[in-house]
């Protein structure tokens, strides 16, 4: 909760001008943002121009914004009309947005898949692909947990029911197996 | 848990102070890390190969503090050089449809006395390469610098030869729409009658007929900038979806506020109204430039200005015969039909006759 009413208070700032706040609420909710991008449609690129545009057309529109009780599902909302409309105009047909019809029917796919086809490399798809099959349930949560969403071993342990040490563990022997696989990059 | 060695890649990859150098999120963390790099240049290798892990893991993402500084810079670009306060504060008038200012009480666009519309008041070289539309015609095509122009009807678009050497100047007679390419170094620039338009790569649909009480412009993407002609010289910052609307004739014009439904008092002065359009969804996009995608929209509109706008659209001559005709007022949209079936359809709407004879078209009261 705290993190709310942290993001309400930079929207208000941000609708009074303020430039500093308008950066930090960038910065705070990008990973966030850019990710939901890339769990639905699988390209980082995309992603990143579609937070980009929403940043920008915010920061032109500030005044005429209404006040909002949820900044990030207002965010989201709104990346998600600019990733379809970035979409058309590339005509990229992505496999993942073959499923949405509504906003509100918007597929996410799991790690293992994502993961795989952010990467424009068809070597490291092949390796990587490799790799995970090689890792454990566990495993693959933690790498997921711990490199794209960013948890801290608190967080992951609270969502996971491990300890601390097992997280730190289970991700170290995950980490020995992908770096055996990708070792040439 | 810190390590108090690192030997191999898991060993950085484990510990959260380097994945928070990784991610860019932490300055301390970074600072912390770059300063260790240097100092175990034997290790630089696992380093990198840990830091390349770690950025195919997270899905390519770039590091955040690397991501903010370039999207500064991607906000100081789209930024205009000089930004003219407006005289009036938008925030407080996003809620009504229609705003009429009169500033200073005086006139702030006058056109030069005698001047006929169709001299162009530049100086333009003598070579200029001319784009032009008839009645009934619709014509799309692109600039030397990639600028995409969609030209409608008894419209025309002179371009000079110097286009896209130090600037990019065009003159502008009936709509257009343009997508500019984006050039901060050589502004884009249209000219009409009535003001001028600088834009810096956007998307806006221009309308200015010589012969209509009001130009129009439309802003869908970016930012432009609207320059009067004339003794005075103001400009206004003109942002996507707001539309800009330049009453010409100093004649009293009764204007209607849209969402209230009736007139507002008669002014005698010349104004311009500013248009808060609403965001289009996918279905519904933007009526004004509905001609584009071969959609004729109309909205509320009565049948004097229809009148142009059919002239136009089907290469025909229209009479409007009575008084209380012209006032009528339609809100429909068509796709394809011809101009029998549009006025057979409004006809369903308003009671009125009307009779075709080749290219002239009468309509009068029943």
């Amino acid at each position: 909760m705290k993190g709310t009413l942290r993001y309400r208070m930079l929207w208000e700032r941000i609708r009074a001008g303020d430039e500093d706040a308008f950066f930090d609420l960038y910065a705070a909710l990008y990973n966030e943002l850019v990710n939901f991008g890339i769990r639905t449609c699988g390209d980082t690129d995309l992603s990143t121009e579609a937070t980009d545009q929403i940043f920008v057309t915010l920061w032109e529109k500030r005044t005429s914004l209404d006040r909002v009780d949820n900044v990030q599902s207002y965010l989201i909302t709104f990346l998600k009309r600019r990733i379809l409309r970035l979409i058309e105009k590339q005509q990229k047909i992505n496999k993942a947005l073959q499923n949405v019809k509504a906003e509100d029917e918007w597929f996410e796919m799991p790690y293992e898949d994502f993961i795989i086809c952010v990467q424009t490399n068809e070597i490291i798809q092949l390796r990587l692909k490799e790799a995970l099959e090689k890792l454990s349930f566990r495993q693959k949560q933690l790498v997921h947990l711990k490199f794209f969403e960013g948890m801290t071993y608190e967080k992951i342990a609270e969502q996971t029911g491990m300890t601390v040490k097992t997280a730190y563990n289970t991700l170290y022997d995950a980490l020995k197996v992908l770096r055996e696989e990708l070792k040439e990059f | 848990m810190r390590l108090t060695e690192y030997n191999n890649i898991e060993d950085f990859l484990v510990d959260n102070t380097f994945q928070e150098y990784c991610s860019g999120e932490n300055d301390q963390c970074i600072a912390y890390w770059e300063k260790y790099r240097i100092a175990h240049p034997e290790q630089e290798e696992t380093i990198a190969q840990a830091k390349r892990l770690f950025h195919i893991l997270s899905g390519n993402k770039k590091p955040l503090n690397e991501q903010l500084k370039a999207f500064k810079e991607i906000m100081a670009k789209t930024e205009l050089e000089e930004v003219k306060t407006p005289v009036f504060r938008l925030g407080r008038w996003a809620k009504i449809a229609a705003i009429f200012i009169a500033l200073g009480g005086a006139y702030l666009w006058y056109s030069r006395e005698g001047v006929t519309p169709e001299v162009v008041d530049r100086e333009m070289s003598s070579l200029v390469t001319t784009y032009e539309t008839q009645k009934g015609e619709k014509k799309e095509f692109e600039l030397s610098d990639g600028t995409k122009v969609t030209l409608n009807s008894a419209s025309k678009l002179e371009v000079e030869q110097a286009f896209n050497h130090d600037d990019r100047h065009v003159h502008l007679v009936g709509e257009a729409y343009f997508e500019v390419e984006k050039d901060k170094e050589k502004p884009f620039v249209v000219h009409t009658n009535d003001f001028d338009i600088r834009v810096l790569g956007t998307s806006f649909n221009i309308k200015s007929y010589p012969d209509e009480l009001f130009s129009e412009a439309l802003l869908v993407e970016g930012l432009i900038e609207m320059k009067s002609k004339g003794v005075n010289e103001n400009s206004i910052v003109i942002k996507p979806n707001q539309k800009v609307t330049l009453y010409k004739e100093d004649k009293s014009l009764i204007a209607i506020d849209k969402k209230l439904g009736k007139p507002l008092p008669k002014v005698a002065v010349k104004e311009i109204a500013i248009q808060e359009v609403d965001e289009p969804t996918e279905v519904e996009p933007l009526t004004d430039i509905a001609w584009k995608e071969n959609r004729l929209e109309m909205v509320d509109q009565d049948f004097q200005s229809l009148k142009k706008v059919l002239e136009r659209w089907y290469d025909i001559d229209i009479t409007l015969e009575g008084d209380k005709i012209q006032d009528y007022r339609f809100t429909a949209t068509f796709n394809q039909e011809n101009i029998e079936q549009v006025l057979q359809a409004l006809q369903e709407v308003k009671p009125f006759k009307f009779i075709r004879d080749g290219k002239n078209v009468t309509i009068y009261e029943k």
